[in-house]
């Protein structure tokens, strides 16, 4: 009992918390740029992940780089923090589940991760490993972030 | 962990403010994306354009007016590249394009090139060039091979 109130203690402290914020924050705000500054090679890449019908894939081309953005900057200045996280977990958990698809098929697409070079592919598996890597601070956010309001 | 109500409102209004942003701005721009129809293919409606040989490249390829585009990778290009031509890769067709833009729309003629007759990264360069409103290409199918296999220059 002791052991798992001085663990949750140290999951909300301060500084763990901020270094959580900035760290997600900082990383999808520079994942967000170059997919705004190039909404058709992003769709394009969502096109080659061959998993939503062709007349879906614009939308989500232009909608998730800016909510990319708007999460990463709640978190980087504080605001919302624990929605922003939320949904940061629900995209990489939406990116995990898509390149695991391309992975089980075992074709390598373009990860549109970061930029939108097609240049930019990476086995799969990697870059599952990475984002399961980024869910880490986006879950310590959502499940021991402390926002007004809450109980202790 | 406490989720409540309040955190579905504010997720609902992120998501809100992201589409006006990610769709008001597409309908602003210059080429405005299709909003639930397929994307065209860039270039589809090229029709089949003109080659070049070694020679007129050789002749032609330096002239005033006339650029060689390489469409290959960064790396390829730096390894070995036909002597004035410029690196276009078409994994990088935007950041690429968006540098040279100005460049591209001075020339008189375009000639993209890739590794050799059956690589394709030369026509899909000029797929995309046509689709950006470059309409004055040729291809050099023979590309890389056909050129050092003439015993022609490298430039590194």
């Amino acid at each position: 009992m002791a052991l798992k109130d001085s663990l949750r203690r140290r999951l909300s402290s301060t500084w763990l918390q901020a270094a959580c914020r900035l760290g997600l924050g900082g990383i999808f705000i520079y994942a967000s740029l170059d997919k705004i500054a190039h909404p058709e090679e992003f769709a394009r890449i969502i096109a080659n992940y061959a998993i939503l019908p062709d007349v879906l894939v614009t939308l989500p081309a232009l909608v998730l780089p800016w909510l990319e953005l708007i999460a990463g900057v709640c978190l980087v200045v504080g605001a919302w923090t624990r929605s922003a996280a939320l949904w940061l977990s629900l995209l990489l958990l939406v990116f995990i589940a898509a390149l695991g698809v391309n992975a089980a098929r075992g074709i390598d697409v373009s990860c549109g991760c970061f930029s939108t070079s097609a240049a930019d592919t990476e086995n799969a598996w990697v870059l599952i490993f990475r984002d399961l890597l980024i869910l880490i601070p986006g879950l310590i956010i959502v499940f021991f972030g402390r926002e007004k309001g809450d109980r202790n | 962990m406490g989720l409540r109500e309040k955190n579905v409102w504010q997720m609902l209004a992120m998501a809100a403010a992201s589409l006006a942003l990610g769709v008001g701005i597409n309908f602003f721009a210059g080429e405005p994306l299709p909003l639930l129809k397929a994307l065209p293919e860039a270039g589809s409606d090229m029709p089949a354009i003109g080659e070049v040989d070694a020679d007129f490249v050789l002749q032609a390829g330096n002239a005033p007016g006339t650029l060689l585009l390489d469409a290959r990778a960064a790396a390829a290009y730096r390894a070995g590249h036909i002597p004035g031509a410029l690196s276009l890769p078409l994994a990088d067709f935007a950041a690429g394009f968006a540098a040279l833009a100005p460049r591209l729309r001075a020339a008189a003629l375009l000639v993209p090139y890739c590794s050799d007759r059956n690589c394709g990264d030369s026509s899909g360069l000029a797929r995309r060039l046509w689709a950006k409103g470059l309409k004055n290409l040729l291809l050099y199918k023979g590309g890389m091979e056909d050129w050092s296999g003439r015993g022609h220059g490298v430039e590194r």
